[in-house]
């Protein structure tokens, strides 16, 4: 019994003007779906007592791609904080690290890898995004503010969409942020390089960030675009 | 709505040797399987399928094995002191910047080296804050060491002139991922100077495309496949 696996040119002519279906055609279907199976799953295909493709496996003779997906980055400091920021003044964004150690503060607060498509030309950026996921810490002091969160990314030099978390109009009380989620984050494939920007809409609060989780997320969440049941997710 | 089957047959040259003509049993083996790849790569029914039968990465019953991914761990302290070394005096051999051994682990495709002629490597980004304090211009490098496997990192060497502290995001490549599964690493660096300080704050590690080869055989990029006239 042979079971072929093997990544051939699948082409029009092979089926146009209602050829008869020939048995080139059909190896090279079933040899692509076996080939197929054997990359996605890394397991041999079935019917085969061996694998002749080897899924993300990077060599060079079998082929193989890395599938980036999933979590591209996280860090969390639980009770205590990875970032200093000090607002530059009212309305102006500034580095989420600009108030730590001076030989500690970051201009890339950090990098991520991802093997995705590059995001849209122009804001409100679609599919392909990342999200991002924030926590923070503050200490109120007086006057409620409003602290905007955006995400840089420095290799496509775009920005994502931003999201907002108000400091409330009390003294002296140390409380975390809510929840912040991002879901305009510009990726492209290959390394991304990000900065994490803060800015007060009042003076120059301190706020510290506590968590950052950057992460693919399924079509269903929208950072993806969903199958239509067409070409090339699907077909006729 | 049509007939929409979804999962693995077994595809088989018997069914469309030379000289058969084309049959029924083949053309839906072929649509089964091609759908059930489909729903385990995107967790969703097939296009005009009712309903779900393989469950992608679910690891169960119901198929779905798991597809390994880019970033595989690291560690980032933020401003905290992270992994340090101070007031070093030419630590030729570098050493670890942490008193755990392994400092952290990550987990790779356990299959990654059973059946391959050359495991892939892992890259890292670093962001490293050097200070050198002594009296010429020195090197620090750094390792990522595969405490199981006992494989090295390619070297990352960092220049930093006599009294200066430089901060800066490196890259180390060329890190082991021995038998793949559970890997331990250990950070380490090391100093040709007098007296200096190292202090890393964060590490990202992924499986990247430099670290994997270009494929040269048809089996992958068919470049000896011919199209029919």
């Amino acid at each position: 019994m042979s079971v072929y696996r093997w990544f051939t040119e699948l082409v029009n002519e092979l089926v146009e003007s209602n050829q008869w279906l020939d048995a080139e055609a059909l190896f090279r279907i079933t040899s692509t779906a076996n080939a197929l199976y054997e990359l996605t799953l890394d397991k041999a295909a079935p019917g085969a007592t061996s694998q002749a493709i080897q899924g993300h496996d990077h060599s060079s003779s079998q082929g193989g791609r890395t599938v980036a997906r999933g979590t591209l980055y996280s860090a969390g400091a639980g009770k205590e904080q990875l970032f200093k920021f000090e607002g530059p003044g009212s309305g102006l964004w500034g580095n989420c690290d600009n108030a730590n150690t001076v030989a500690r503060q970051r201009s890339t607060t950090f990098y991520a890898y991802c093997s995705a498509d590059t995001t849209g030309s122009s804001s409100p950026y679609t599919n392909p995004v990342a999200w991002c996921f924030l926590r923070f810490l503050y200490e109120t002091h007086g006057t409620s503010r409003t602290i905007s969160v955006r995400l840089q990314n420095n290799t496509l030099t775009k920005t994502s969409d931003v999201a907002t978390f108000t400091i409330p109009g009390s003294t002296g009380v140390v409380s975390a942020s809510p929840n912040i989620t991002l879901e305009e984050v510009p990726i492209q494939q290959g390394w991304n390089e990000f900065t994490l920007e803060l800015m007060s809409n009042h003076d120059s609060p301190i706020v510290y960030t506590t968590h950052i989780v950057l992460l693919e997320a399924a079509d269903v969440d929208g950072c993806y675009t969903a199958s239509t049941g067409v070409s090339p997710l699907g077909g006729l | 709505m049509g007939f929409v089957t979804s999962g693995w047959q077994a595809l088989k040259q018997t069914v469309y040797q030379i000289g058969r003509p084309g049959r029924f049993t083949l053309a839906t083996s072929i649509f089964h399987n091609l759908n059930g790849l489909f729903e385990a790569l995107t967790g969703r029914a097939a296009p005009a399928a009712g309903v779900r039968t393989v469950v992608g990465h679910d690891h169960s019953l119901n198929d779905g094995y798991p597809i390994y991914r880019s970033f595989v761990g690291g560690f980032d302290t933020g401003e905290t002191l992270g992994y340090v070394l101070t007031s070093v005096t030419a630590v030729a051999t570098p050493v670890a910047l942490s008193d755990k051994s392994p400092s952290l682990r990550c987990y790779i495709n356990p299959a990654i080296t059973s059946l391959l002629a050359g495991p892939p490597t892992l890259e890292a980004k670093v962001y490293v804050v050097l200070t050198n304090t002594g009296g010429t211009s020195s090197n620090f490098e750094f390792v990522l060491r595969n405490v199981d496997s006992g494989e090295n990192s390619s070297t990352t060497t960092e220049i930093v002139s006599s009294g200066t502290t430089v901060s800066k995001w490196i890259t180390i490549s060329g890190i082991g991922v021995g038998n793949g599964g559970w890997q331990g690493y250990d950070l380490l660096g090391g100093f040709t100077g007098t007296n200096g300080n190292i202090l890393v704050t964060a590490c990202i590690i992924a499986e990247t495309d430099s670290t994997v080869a270009a494929s040269t055989g048809a089996k992958y990029d068919s470049s000896t496949a011919t199209t029919r006239p």
